[in-house]
């Protein structure tokens, strides 16, 4: 590139040619056999600086706090050009260096890399690997969303199980005894300045030592091919193997080659990443759907500890976690601080094997306890996700995490995140909450679809086995549309409605009262009543709730309704006007039924009936006069029970009162 | 040799291929978060025309929501403007920042002039300049009447502009 000239003037005044040289170690012997074997290590450092790289420049936009760090990281993924691209190779690029690490320790073990006098440049590379680990462990809970702070909790929770210092490192690196801001900002400057400098550190010592470790075995070979010097190695010394080439560009071609190979999985993985990491689900289970296609999810929901969400922690730390479960509580110890404790012993204690055992069965250990060792770690990592896998509930509870995902993410595009934070964008929204509310406070009588509004059932112990609950109270799935009221009218003693509110303390007198006797008497093929009576009645009930999935009928169908729900000017089947004494005016009130305005008075007021502000004055007193009166058996949710806006929340999911793409309205 | 020269060949291509991976996103990353201004021009209908007395320039703050990266902050001040009524009932109005470096300006009503505190630069009730160091007149804005329900208002389109430069140019 330069001019020779220029090069020469720089040169002798910085020596810059020595220095190239030396880092390239330059004319260094290589083993001849194993060219390829000692590329792994370049290959790291390579991959090293690709993280150096991205993490500078995801730097330049995240911010590490609870507030802001979900929301910068949506922003990298869906705002900055290539803002997916950057933040996927940083992460995925993290855990192609462990595997590297893994397959670096298998190569060095197996060219005995440890042997005298090579034994501090193993152990530096055993810290190097150390240091990486930390990375992963501490950069993974950075985006602060339910997957990274879920893990984080799992393994600073392992690490305070240590006995002595575990709860002073457990708060040490949490920043107290909570998650919260201290939390990512500790984090942070873990995971960008103190790990980095380690590793640097221990880099340039490590490669002091080979640089050591290759001069002299240069140094050898060179007075052993010397005919002027009186030297000859020993025919089974492994220096004979050696010959001197330069590395570069030998072996940087070979590092190169590894280098792109396994960056090329790395972006073939981050390319495809949304999808295959959730191929074994269902993401359209029940409620939950989701907003945006699982391609399009680049961020689990914002973390929040009140949202459900089966926390796992990374891969390689699985086994650590499995391992934590399998073993009594007393126990836990011994897996959590001992067994790591003990793993690493053994992998820094391999060169002494060989003082033992000798060379041959020295190194042959060493090889049988990594690969025995990592066989057997793989093996419980693989069943505990095999496990969690097949658990009942796995595909739904994941579909859930995936739908929160999605509607975080959707929302954060749509409206932009809220100063106080990303967790509040799940936490206002009638689609998310809705259910949760439902299943803790309504799910215990009532059912929505059959299932608690989250898709789970709810148990009870029936002879000593779990078995489904029978619901006590109606099924509120479409509650106050047309269809729902008119299957109601049709038979109220159904199970989906009244049909076990006997079961419960004075139901009776709903189950059996006046709505079923009234059925029986006006409804079905002897009744007086048409499915069209009972459907025009039931669309202009539904009119008052008004519903967004209404679907307004014609002027003759709610005529009709009002006929029947007046008893004015009502026809029977054969369309003379008749007399109608089961008119609904008789017990309930509803002005746009009832001309006379009669006042009802006996059973619920329907003015308004099923719109938001008729539910809420529902849940919160069931048993006003306006509603059940004394037949009431439903316990009332006042603000102590139930916020207010909890049961906005409520009320507007149970009337499907969401945002949602205008495309679809 | 010749092998030596194919893989120093190999090793220039392979490492620019390397460089590629990181160079091609490092920049569009960086470029993409280089971009400022992001807010868009909007209208505001300020003050009823009724409201303001001819020849005394009034501020009115302009108040929006603002988006700053991934937050959306509520309705807040953006940014303020002086708006005078003339004697023909035309309207001028001022951003209320200094063309210098970004200040807000005073209005004396003694003297009937602009004064920013900052490095006092002072401008005619027209807008141009009277002295200090800032290398422009007070920045103008589109503004204009509009009758909403029987009633004249006074719409201003808001916009801000580079400091410090003789040329207005717009960083929307
Ligand atoms: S900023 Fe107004 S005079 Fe300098």
């Amino acid at each position: 590139m330069l001019p020779e000239k220029t090069k020469k003037w720089i040169d002798e005044r910085t020596g810059y040619k020595n220095f190239l040289h030396a880092i390239f170690l330059l004319n260094f012997p290589t083993k001849r056999r194993s060219r390829w074997q000692f590329i792994w290590g370049g290959a790291l450092v390579l991959m090293m600086l690709v993280e150096i790289v991205t993490g500078t420049l995801l730097m330049t936009v995240y911010s590490p706090s609870e507030a802001a760090a979900w929301g910068s990281v949506h922003y990298i993924e869906t705002q900055v050009n290539l803002g997916w691209f950057v933040r996927g190779l940083h992460h995925y690029t993290a855990h192609m260096m462990i595997v590297a690490i893994i397959v670096q320790i298998f190569l060095v073990i197996v060219s005995a890399g440890y042997r005298k006098p090579k034994e501090f440049i193993y152990w530096t590379s055993l810290l190097i690997g150390g240091v990486i680990v930390g990375l992963t462990i501490t950069g993974n809970p950075l985006p602060w969303d339910q997957k990274g702070y879920w893990s984080y909790q799992i393994e600073t929770g392992i690490a305070g199980t240590m006995p002595g210092i575990g709860s002073t490192l457990r708060s040490l690196v949490v920043g107290g005894s909570e998650f919260g801001n201290l939390t990512l900002t500790r984090l942070y400057t873990i995971h960008v300045i103190v790990l980095p400098v380690i590793a640097i550190l221990l880099f340039t010592i490590h490669m002091a030592l080979i640089r050591r470790e290759r001069l002299r075995t240069a140094k050898i070979k060179e007075a052993a091919d010397d005919p002027d010097v009186d030297f000859e190695l020993d025919e089974d010394d492994p220096l004979k193997d050696e010959i001197t080439q330069p590395y570069w560009p030998y072996q940087t071609t070979r590092t190169l080659v590894l280098t792109l190979f396994l960056i090329g999985i790395v972006i073939i993985q981050m390319m495809t990443y949304p999808t295959l990491k959730n191929q074994h689900v269902n993401t359209e289970l029940l409620e939950w759907e989701a907003d945006l296609h699982p391609s399009e999810i680049k961020l689990e929901a914002p973390a929040d500890s009140a949202l459900p969400f089966v926390a796992r922690p990374e891969w390689f730390v699985r086994f650590l976690f499995e391992l934590r479960h399998m073993v009594p509580k007393d126990l836990e110890v011994l897996v959590t601080a001992v067994l790591p404790g003990v793993l690493l012993a053994i992998l820094v204690l391999v060169p002494f094997y060989e003082k033992v055992l000798g060379e041959k069965w020295g190194q042959r250990l060493a090889i049988a306890v990594y690969v025995g060792g990592i066989l057997i770690i793989s093996g419980i990592s693989w069943y505990g996700i095999q496990t969690e896998r097949s658990a009942p509930d796995y595909a739904l509870n994941r579909s859930q995490e995936i739908a929160y995902a999605a509607r975080a993410s959707w929302l954060a595009s749509e409206n932009g995140v809220p100063p106080e934070g990303p967790a509040s964008l799940l936490r206002n929204d009638p689609k998310s909450m809705g259910p949760l509310i439902f299943a803790r406070h309504c799910g215990i009588c009532h059912t929505w679809n059959g299932h608690d509004g989250t898709g789970h059932f709810i148990m009870e112990m029936k002879d000593g086995k779990k078995v489904k609950a029978t619901p006590r109270a109606s099924d509120l799935a479409g509650f106050a549309t047309t269809k729902w009221i008119a299957e109601f009218l049709t038979n109220p003693r159904d199970p989906k409605f009244f049909g076990h509110v006997g079961s419960l303390k004075g139901g009776d007198a709903i189950l059996n009262g006046d709505m079923s006797d009234w059925a029986d008497s006006y409804v079905g093929p002897e009744g007086i009543l048409s499915k069209a009576d009972i459907e025009a009645v039931s669309a202009l009930l539904a009119r008052e709730a008004n519903r967004r999935d209404y679907e307004p009928v014609s002027e003759a169908v709610i005529k009709r309704g009002i006929s029947v729900f007046s008893g004015q000017n009502f026809k029977g089947k054969d369309g003379k006007v008749v007399d109608f004494d089961g008119y609904c005016a008789q017990c309930h009130a509803m002005k746009a039924g009832d001309p006379d305005d009669e006042g009802g008075g006996a059973a619920p007021d329907f003015n308004g009936y099923g719109s938001a502000k008729w539910l809420s004055e529902f849940i919160r007193s069931p048993g006003a006069e306006k509603f059940y009166g004394d037949k009431n058996v439903m316990p009332a949710f006042e603000e102590s029970k139930l916020s207010k806006h909890d049961l906005n929340l409520l009320v507007n999911w149970m009337r499907g009162e969401w945002q949602r793409p205008t495309t679809d309205k | 040799m010749r092998r030596r020269k194919f893989l120093k060949y190999c090793t220039s291509v392979l490492s620019s291929i390397y460089a590629i991976i990181l160079a091609v996103p490092a920049l569009g990353f960086l470029f993409s978060t280089l971009k400022r201004g992001q807010q868009e021009k909007a209208t505001y209908e300020l003050a009823k025309l009724n409201d303001l007395e001819p020849g005394v320039p009034q501020r009115f703050t302009i108040i929006d929501r603002r988006v700053d990266a991934w937050t959306k902050y509520p309705s807040g001040p953006i940014g303020s403007v002086w708006i005078s009524k003339n004697e023909d009932e035309s309207i001028t109005a001022f951003s209320s920042t200094c063309p210098h470096l970004g200040c807000v300006v005073d209005y004396v009503p003694g003297d009937k002039v602009f004064f920013c505190p900052c490095h006092a630069a002072t401008f005619e009730s027209n807008g141009s300049i009277v002295s200090g160091p800032q290398p422009r007149g007070m920045d103008e804005l589109n503004a204009s009447i509009k009758t909403i329900r029987g009633e004249k208002w006074i719409v201003v389109e808001y916009e801000k502009f580079e400091t410090g430069i003789a040329e207005k140019v717009s960083i929307s």
